[in-house]
Order: C-alpha cells, then structure tokens, then sequence
C-alpha cells in the first residue's frame, strides 16, 4: 500500500486540494497522511518572544482542530485519513515525516497565481531537495488539479 | 539545573537595578532647600514662552572682574531657584544660562542689594526665557523622525530604533559637551528624568499577572462559550466575541488578549463554514477600543494616566460610555459587511469537532485560574482605592503580581522570562528620545502651533486631538505619538478655558488608540493577529484590513470626539 503525504495549512483555500488528494489516495488505494506545521517565527519577528510557549500550545491545538476537519473531508468522501502536527521548520518536519512514515508520494499544494513567481521557486527547491533526499515521487497540485510546475499554464 | 543559582542572581539583579534605580533617581535630585541655612538669598523662579517651569537652569550670582561666581544654583522641578550669599557685595549680577533658551543677565541695583541686607531675602519677579533655535535642535528632530519612520516602515524593530534613537541623542550631546555647545540636547542624568519609573514598573507587574493568567484557558474558555450562547447565528457569535474581546482588552491587554482568542475563534469560524477572518478582524477591532475604557487597557492609557495623574476611575467614568456607543457601532458596521458571510453557516459542527473545540475551550487550571481571579480583583480595588489614598497604580499592580508568585508558586524564571523586556527597554529608550525633543523646544513649538490654531475654542481642541491623532496613529506608532503629544496636551490644558478638566487627555487617549484600527501596521494586535491566521491559512491582507478598519476608525473617533464634547460639556 503506498504512502501520500500532503501538508496543509487547513484554510478555506486549501479544501479544493486537499479534495484532490483525498480522491487520489481513494484511486490509488493508498494511505494518507496530512501534516500541519506550526511555527512562531513570527512572533520572534515581532519581537515577543515572552508569549512563545503558550502560542506553540495553541497553535498545536489549531493544527489538530485543522487535521481533524481535513479527517472529517476524507470521511465524507468514503476515504480515511491520518494526521500530523509538528512544530518548528516545514522543510525539517517534511523530511522527518517522510523517513518516519515511509512515504512514496509527496504532494504539496501551490498556492494562488498572485504569489506564483516567489512560490514557484520555493517549491522547485523544495521539491528537487525533497527528491535527491529520499527519491519519492512528488506532484504539485494547484486549486484541485494537479499541475506541471514548470509549465504552470 | 547547574545555571539556576545564576538565573536567580540575574532575576535578582534585574529587579535591584530597578529598585536602586528609582532611589537614585530620588536622592539625585537636587532638594530645593539645598544650602539654604546661611546668609542672604536670592530666590526667583523661570518660565518657558509656554508658561512651563524651567528646570536644571544654572543661575550664578556674580560680581565685577571676577570670573568665578560667588554663588551657583540650579534652577527646580517648579522653576524656582535660591541663590545663597555670605555677603551682600556692592554689585552683583544673577546670570541665567540654560542650554536650548537664550542666556539673561540680572544686574541688581542699589535698592534690590539694600533690601537684600535689610531682610536677607531678594525675591526677584518671574522670568520668563525665550527659546533658542540651536544646532541640537534640528538634530533631535531630525532623530525624532528617524525613529518614527523607522519603526512605521519597519527598518528596525522598535526596541532597536528606540535605543539607536537615545544613543544618538546621548552621543550628539557627548560631543557638543566636548566640541560645539550649540549641538548639545541633554546628557544622561537629565536623560534619565525624563524616564517615567511609575509606567516602567505597572506595565511589568501587569505583564507578570497577564502572564499567570494567560495558561489558565480563560481566553479560550470564553470563546467557546460565546460560540454555544450563539447556537449557530455567526452574526450573534460575532457581537458577543467582540464584547468579549473588548471586556479582556480593558482589564487585561488587547495583544495577549487577540493572541489567545485568534486561534480558537478561526476554529470556530471555519467550523461554522464562514470565513474565520469576518470573527476575527471584528475581534481584533473590538480589541483597540475596548482598552481605551481603563487605565490598564492600553499601553497609551498607562502613559497618558501616569503623566496627568488619571486614575483607573477616572478613566472608567469618562470614556466607558464613549467606548460601548463606539463599540456598538462598530458591531452594526461589522454585520452590514460581512452580511455575506452570515449567510453561509454550514448546517452545523459534527460531533468530532465540536468535541476538539471543547476540548481547546476547557478551563486547563482552575486552581490558578481562582487565586489570579482573587488576586486580580484585589489589584482592581487597589486601583480604585489607591487614587483616594494618593498611591500609584503600581503599586497595587506590584503587590497583586508578587502575592501571585508567592500564593501560585510558578517557575519564577519562566515568569520572569513572560515579562515583555524588549517593551520595557523600548519605553525607556522612547521617555528618553521624548525628553529631548521636549528639552529642545520641538514639543513647545508644536504645542505653540496647535495652540494658535485652535485658539480657546475646546471644542474644537477636542477635535483636532480626537481626529488628529486617530489620523496619524494609522501609520505612526502610537505609543511614541502618545508619549510625545503628552506635554502638547499638557500645554494645552493649561492655556485653553475649561480643559483643565483634563478632557484632552481622554481625547488623546481616544485618538490614539481608535487610530490603531486603521492600518493592519497600525497595532501590535493587529499584526500578531495576522501572523497566526497566515499559520492556519487565511492571512489577512493589507487590503482586507483597511476595508473593514478604516472606515470604523473614523466612525469610531467621530463617536469618541461627540461622547467627549457630551461628557465634559464642550459644545
């Protein structure tokens, strides 16, 4: 049985994509897992660094309610899902979880075509990074299609 | 565990230096009476073009063809100044100099030197000294500016831009003391008075009972009740998580209050099907204006209170009607503009998700919870109290948060890390910055031009502080403006008929605050609250701020200047 593993931020824009993920675990039979990553780097950006601990706590808290929902999607669409919430780096807790779960497929959301230029690079390197690490395969998917990142059009 | 002797010392040293600091500052101040026992005096007191007293002015009494004084004296914090002589010379002259004003000469005549021998007293008339435009004086400014833009385009963090703004002032003052007099601003000792201990140590205690506080649940408690009161209807849910939010803000502080309620808010708007931004812009809105209520609810208010002696009554008695008026309309603006979103309530939570929700809602330690709550009220009454027995708000503040720590036994390190000292430091730096701007007559002159705009008209005073500063509070950071406005305020208070009631202040307060609602850069809330809804994707854009927070923002500070001109019968 293979292994899908999509990382989501769990907002209303991202329920197109994770739709699609959950069809493609149905269609392909495979195991799913979705991980959220909480981080309160920008809160050390502001400056307030004394409320760190107790907003990881609830950022925690969100990313389960987050996962939770994404479940409850999996469910309605005949489809059972699991879910992980990490805290700290994406790209670190990314790696992590695909040598933890051993996870063949690795599919990662772009986000709208306003942000596409900066977006784009940022996921090519960490696609190319995620694929010499650990030679899994890795799809984008954009607004519930998957997409060619190179030929975004 | 081997560091924890050093972190004691190092807690222990943080709250020495604050200690030995105020005493420093209290027994480094010049006593008036100083060298009063013996001889004759010459006493006087000095004014600003303002009617302000002059302070630290050096007065030196001096007779012909001798270059050294026969007596030196430093003029105090109400302008007065005494001159001790051990003789009265056959001519004398008193000499004023005070950087930033232009220097006087007194020469006293026969009869002033007969009287003086005659009742070993000389009281010399009020004087008055005009300012003077020095080279110090564009470089304060020009510091002053640099720091606002530099923290309103986000250059640097404003803790940094608050001390690089101090240290250029010190160091521009180091080097007029040493090279050209003329760029002098103020040297440390005076830079140091202008340092408002009372603030320093209310925002701290506050911060350490916020922090206890704050791991309680009670935030989260409250939301998820306002989500079962509601049964659905996100239109209700949204009124009463403003109110609820706005309540917090007033006894707490807005930016705990909208870190705390952000992320289980945006469970239950997305729960619900709406956009979790429609709860949560509204929130954080209610969060800027419920503060202005009290003396604890927003850090312009701590300032404004401590610099005009408003205590927490006074604040509640005059602004509370003002903020509900102002809240409720922004309830009704909120409802009309996302009209759209109330209409898409899904059909309800499931059983799974409503039982995560309660789950994050829960009380996580009711024992805390009840002794912070106890001692909470009693700092509330020794706010009350305190203003009738002459004691500062700090001072309740300090024995509420140190009866805590001692009845709730926390990690005293953890607690000492809760306390914010990059806001702390960054107060000290700004009072500092402030006081030169102040020392060099950049307040006075701004005061001046305010003054002949508005003439004696209050109310129009009222208006053009209320709109004013709510205007400019969109994009300058509103603590430095507060703090700068303050003395403005005070000169206008004593010039213009019937402020004196202090009704500026509150309009300051109100401008101030109101103002934050602008921008999404306009409040520390704000921006905190964006960076969690980024994490749980819905960030707010810039854009999607200002549709909604502009326009209550002028709502709001037309109620805020209507409720004043009602309040203190201005029209």
């Amino acid at each position: 049985m293979k292994t899908i593993l999509y990382p989501t931020r769990g907002g209303q824009t991202s329920y197109s994509n994770q739709d699609a993920v959950i069809a493609l675990a149905k269609q392909w039979n495979a195991k799913l897992i979705f991980l959220y990553v909480s981080n309160v780097h920008f809160l050390e950006k502001l400056g307030y660094v004394s409320h760190t601990k107790v907003v990881q706590n609830e950022l925690e808290d969100m990313g389960e309610f987050l996962l939770a929902m994404a479940c409850e999607r999996a469910e309605k669409a005949g489809w059972k899902a699991e879910t992980v919430v990490r805290q700290g780096s994406f790209i670190e807790a990314v790696h992590n979880v695909i040598s933890e779960h051993q996870v063949d497929t690795f599919v990662i959301g772009a986000p709208g075509s306003t942000r596409a230029v900066t977006t784009t690079d940022f996921l090519q390197s960490l696609i190319q990074e995620i694929q010499q690490a650990h030679q899994i395969e890795v799809l984008v998917i954009q607004d519930g299609d998957m997409i060619d990142l190179n030929n975004p059009g | 565990m081997k560091h924890q002797p050093m972190r004691k010392i190092s807690a222990l040293s943080l709250f020495l230096i604050g200690i030995l600091s105020t005493l420093w500052f209290a027994i480094s101040t010049p006593i008036f009476a100083s060298g009063v026992e013996s001889g004759f005096l010459i006493t006087g007191r000095l004014f600003d073009p303002q009617g302000q007293p002059i302070v630290a002015a050096e007065i030196s009494a001096h007779i012909p063809d001798e270059e050294e004084a026969i007596a030196e004296a430093e003029s105090q914090r109400d302008g007065s100044w005494v001159l001790a002589l051990d003789h009265v010379p056959e001519e004398v002259s008193v000499h004023i100099h005070r950087y930033h004003f232009v220097d006087q000469v007194i020469e006293l005549d026969a009869a002033d030197l007969a009287r003086l021998q005659e009742t070993s007293i000389l009281r010399i008339a009020e004087l008055s000294l005009e300012r003077e435009v020095t080279a110090g004086f564009w470089i304060a400014t020009a510091i002053f500016i640099t720091l606002l833009l530099l923290i309103a385009f986000e250059k640097l963090h404003s803790t940094t831009a608050a001390l690089l703004g101090a240290s250029a002032v010190l160091l521009v003052s180091a080097l007029g003391t040493a090279f050209a007099p003329s760029m002098y601003i103020l040297n440390f000792e005076r830079a140091l008075t202008y340092i408002n201990w009372e603030v320093i140590f209310l925002v701290m205690a506050m911060m350490i009972v916020v922090a206890v506080i704050e791991e309680t649940g009670i935030f989260q408690w409250t939301a998820f009740q306002a989500y079962r009161l509601s049964r659905g209807r996100s239109w209700v849910l949204v009124l009463i998580l403003m109110a609820v939010t706005a309540v917090a803000s007033a006894l707490l502080d807005n930016f705990t209050t909208m870190l705390l309620m952000t992320p289980i808010s945006l469970q239950i708007g997305l729960a619900l099907g709406i956009n979790p931004l429609a709860l949560i812009i509204p929130e954080v809105l209610a969060s800027n204006v419920g503060g202005i209520s009290t003396l604890i609810g927003t850090p312009t208010n701590i300032l404004i209170g401590a610099y005009a002696g408003i205590g927490f009554n006074d604040f509640l008695v005059n602004q509370t009607i003002g903020v509900v008026i102002a809240l409720a309309a922004m309830g009704a603006y909120v409802i009309w503009h996302y009209r759209k979103e109330w209409a898409k309530v899904s059909g309800g939570v499931s059983e799974t998700l409503y039982e995560k929700l309660k789950e994050h809602g829960r009380i996580r330690n009711p024992n805390a919870l009840k002794k912070s709550l106890v001692v909470f009220v009693f700092i509330l009454i020794g706010f009350v109290v305190g203003e009738r027995i002459h004691v500062v708000p700090a001072v309740p503040a300090i024995i509420g948060a140190t009866v805590l720590l001692i009845w709730l036994k926390p990690d005293i390190h953890l607690m000492i890390k809760a306390v914010d000292w990059t806001t702390l430091v960054f107060f000290m730096a700004l009072f500092m910055v402030v006081g030169a701007v102040q020392e060099v007559g950049l307040i006075a002159l701004v005061a001046t031009g305010i003054s002949q705009v508005v003439g004696e008209n209050l109310g129009l005073a009222i208006f053009v502080i209320v709109i004013g500063v709510g205007s400019l509070s969109t994009v300058v950071a509103n603590i430095p403006l507060a703090a700068s406005m303050l003395p403005v305020v005070e000169f206008l208070s004593g010039s213009i008929p019937g402020a004196s009631s202090k009704v500026l202040y509150y309009a300051l307060s109100m401008g101030a605050a109101m103002g934050g609602n602008g921008f999404l850069i306009g409040g520390e809330a704000n921006l905190v609250t964006a960076g969690i809804t980024a994490q749980a994707g819905s960030p707010i854009s810039f854009k999607e701020f200002l549709k909604v927070g502009l326009p209550i923002t002028y709502i709001t500070l037309f109620i805020g200047y209507l409720w004043l001109m009602i309040r203190f019968g201005a029209f």
